[in-house]
């Protein structure tokens, strides 16, 4: 790392004219062209990934929105969404890692020792280091402080018994950080632990979950009696609770960029698949209930943005992005589905063909699509579990009466 | 674009709240004085600046934008006023725009407030149905405007009118002259104002008789956003409304808003709230960039009249029985904000524009294959 300053001083267009000239000059030959191919298959594809990754990290072009010590930028928000948009715009694919490097690195800065520090951070940055997160149980999902796993202290150690699920890339990270509960004597929300657990120690098996479409990204994580020092520790023992708000409020911070992007990348394809006459010779883009619900969805994708960057305001205005973040959730992850839902549909029966029909619109893409995005009301908190903090926290109304005993 | 509110946009969102707590008076609408209460309460706006909302006149030291006309427009939908809030403002950005050198003397008028509401076709998305003629005398015009939004209380008319060349062209019409016939309508929304109004022979004073099309549809583009920032008020007012009878009523022992029937109801109502402010913010710091609105001012259009009306008959259904009475205020809401739908163009019409845009131009770059 050559500097150590953080960009926050510079304007935004001299932010984004250094990232272009970066870009530029490091992007790969042909980069952007027609004729540019990533290498195929998942692992030359990391390798492909990791190796741009290390030198956009060297120039501090990858974990922005940390601070400049820790090889950030301490980007402000207004370059933190000129940095997605250029990203996007170019094509350029996510880091690897970019859970640890959006939940996990925040919170280490925030809240870990000097030592954890020194140690996890830069082979996060570099691509070195994968971080998956291991928070959801068998048992605990909306209810996540219902968490069972459990870490019992053994002088300076801690051993590890239970189950993780909902685990994004156990089968190729070396990290996992995890909520475990420390003591179980204590209130629910009391007695949790937030641990650096390495995916190589004895004990941690990872079983693949395959999805409705087929596809294998998330796991089952098992931990067998798996010991960590209580260096692993990130906060205080038992206040890991307080941790992890951290981590999720960043979640919910930063979400929204990525988001944006990804609704809109979907919206021009599914736009482009209505103008075209389809194999069974009809052009979507001539029906008028079809032009409406596109037009409902780049409404839905402006939306996105724009209560962004409301937010963003308020969060600058007040400190701290608030449960308004809930508002754009709820939104955004019923418009995802519905969008994959209308891309299948504009095709009519010719929507039904799967990867490997020769007939089949976008080779398949939307068959995959409509059924992999039933999990966006689902994945990262229910839309229910969203209506609900929605209603309590922002418009306060009273929790459940059922749920008045337990807390 | 920055979402922060000036000190001095909050304070003229909260000086226009407390004063149309003090004076709104939706159900005064519904009754014989309506004419003369929207013309009081319009009295007591224009006094703190309302009517110059928009204008940027330096010899009035007067400098605002479409943001501070929404946000204006967004406490009147919360106060369901009865006053003509956006046919005037349609009106000033006509006659900030005359060629002709009535405007500015007009425009002097209804800063000092007279009412002068513009009769724009976008208002029902018709044609127009009134001609104008310059003779020896001066100009006169002919014709039929159907339905204007604040025609009720107005005392000055800007018309859009075709010219004996076929072009359009905006003329002022005094709503006292000769030949004039004002016939209020009766309607969903008594706070509207709506009036139906003739022309035989009226003499009237040209404000734009060239190149009037640009400047109409700015004009058209400002009163659809002022409407949608309305129907965002309405929205958010009929909601809090809504949440707090959540809180007080109880059944089976407890508030019904512990139940999640209401309360996920109450979420939604919030997300559709929140959707069109964010679409009305959009729109109105496009307008006051300068730059193209159109797709934007649609979008604020279709997602807050579209909202409002889903809020309101929500927030009547958590209300139950006493929701369908006339007693209690929540169908004020539901009226204006069905009433807010179908003024300057429905829903369907302001998708249309945004479909048009995505699924028929061509392809930049050209065709991709």
């Amino acid at each position: 790392m050559t500097e150590v300053t953080s960009t926050s001083a510079q304007s935004t267009g001299e932010f984004r004219a250094e990232l272009s000239a970066w870009l530029d000059a490091n992007l790969p030959e042909g980069w952007g062209t027609p004729a540019f191919r990533m290498p195929k298959g998942a692992e030359p594809r990391r390798e492909f990934i990791r190796d741009l990754q290390r030198r956009m990290a060297e120039d501090r072009w990858i974990a922005i929105h940390w601070p400049a010590e820790f090889g950030g930028r301490g980007a402000t928000m207004d370059q933190q969404i000129a940095y997605h948009a250029e990203l996007a715009r170019r094509g350029v694919p996510r880091p690897l890692g970019h859970i640890g490097l959006n939940l996990c690195g925040p919170t280490i800065i925030r809240h870990g020792t000097d030592w954890q520090r020194e140690r996890f951070l830069r082979p996060m940055l570099v691509g070195e280091e994968i971080w998956c997160e291991g928070f959801s149980e068998p048992g605990a999902g909306s209810d996540l402080a219902g968490l069972r796993t459990r870490g019992r202290i053994e002088g300076d150690e801690m051993v590890i018994e239970g189950q993780k699920t909902w685990n994004t890339g156990g089968h190729y990270a070396q990290w996992m950080f995890a909520l475990v509960r420390t003591d179980p004597d204590a209130p629910k929300h009391e007695g949790l632990s937030f641990v650096l657990i390495p995916m190589d120690a004895p004990g941690v098996t990872v079983r693949p979950i395959e999805r409705i479409c087929r596809e294998h990204d998330i796991n089952d994580v098992f931990l067998d009696s798996v010991r960590i020092p209580l260096t692993h520790v990130v906060g205080p023992l038992h206040g890991g609770w307080g941790v992890t708000r951290t981590t999720l409020n960043h979640e919910r911070y930063t979400q929204f960029l990525a988001s944006q992007i990804g609704f809109r990348r979907t919206l021009d394809k599914v736009v482009d698949l209505a103008r075209r006459t389809g194999p069974l010779g009809r052009r979507p883009a001539d029906r008028p209930e079809v032009r409406s619900a596109l037009a409902r969805k780049w409404i839905a994708s402006e939306l996105i943005r724009l209560h962004g960057l409301r937010n963003i305001a308020s969060v600058q205005s007040s400190g701290e992005p608030g449960p308004e973040g809930a508002i754009m959730k709820a939104f955004g992850q019923e418009q995802e589905k519905q969008l994959h839902e209308l891309a299948m549909d504009l095709s009519g029966a010719a929507g039904l063909l799967d990867r490997g029909s020769a007939l089949a619109p976008d080779r398949g893409k939307w068959v995959f699509g409509y059924l992999r995005s039933r999990a966006s009301t689902i994945a990262g908190g229910t839309s229910e579990i969203q209506h609900n903090v929605i209603a309590e926290r922002v418009l306060g109304m009273p929790r459940d009466p059922w749920l008045t005993q337990e807390s | 674009m920055e979402f922060q509110l000036t000190a001095e946009q909050v304070g003229l969102q909260q000086s226009v709240r407390r004063l149309l707590a003090a004076r709104a008076a939706p159900r005064s609408a519904f009754t014989e004085e309506a004419p003369a209460q929207a013309r009081a309460l319009w009295a007591a706006l224009n006094d703190v600046g309302l009517g110059a909302l928009g204008l940027d006149l330096p010899q009035y030291e007067l400098t605002s934008t479409a943001i501070e006309q929404m946000l204006v427009a967004e406490e009147l939908g919360r106060a369901v006023a009865p006053v003509p809030f956006t046919g005037v403002a349609a009106a000033t950005s006509l006659l900030s725009r005359g060629t002709e050198p009535a405007a500015a003397h007009l425009l002097e008028q209804v800063i000092e407030g007279r009412i002068t509401v513009a009769a724009l076709p976008a208002a029902t998305g018709g044609g127009v149905d009134v001609k104008a003629a310059a003779g020896d005398e001066g100009w006169t015009v002919d014709g039929e405007v159907a339905i204007v939004p604040g025609g009720a209380w107005a005392q000055t008319l800007l018309v859009v009118a075709h010219t004996t060349n076929g072009t359009p062209a905006v003329l002022a019409v005094e709503l006292d002259a000769p030949g004039v016939t004002t016939t209020p309508l009766p309607a969903i929304d008594p706070t509207a104002g709506l009036a139906q109004v003739g022309f035989s022979r009226t003499p009237a004073v040209p404000v734009l008789v060239h190149d009037a099309d640009e400047a109409i549809s700015a004009a058209s583009a400002l009163a659809t956003l002022l409407v949608a920032a309305e129907s965002t008020g309405v929205a958010e007012r009929a909601l809090r409304i809504a949440a707090e009878y959540a809180l007080t009523r109880r059944q089976f022992g407890h508030p019904i808003g512990a139940f999640q029937a209401i309360k996920h109801k109450l979420a939604d109502m919030l997300v559709l709230v929140e959707n069109a402010r964010s679409a009305c913010y959009g729109a109105a710091w496009q307008l006051s960039g300068g730059e193209d609105a159109g797709l934007y001012v649609a979008m604020a259009k279709a997602v807050a009249s579209e909202s409002a009306t889903q809020v309101a008959a929500d927030a009547l259904q958590i209300h139950g029985g006493i929701g369908c009475t006339f007693e209690h205020d929540i169908h004020l809401y539901l009226r204006r904000a069905k009433s807010g739908q179908l003024l300057y163009g429905d829903t369907a019409e302001h998708l249309d524009v945004i479909a048009a845009a995505l699924l028929d131009e061509p392809i930049p770059g050209g065709a991709t294959r």
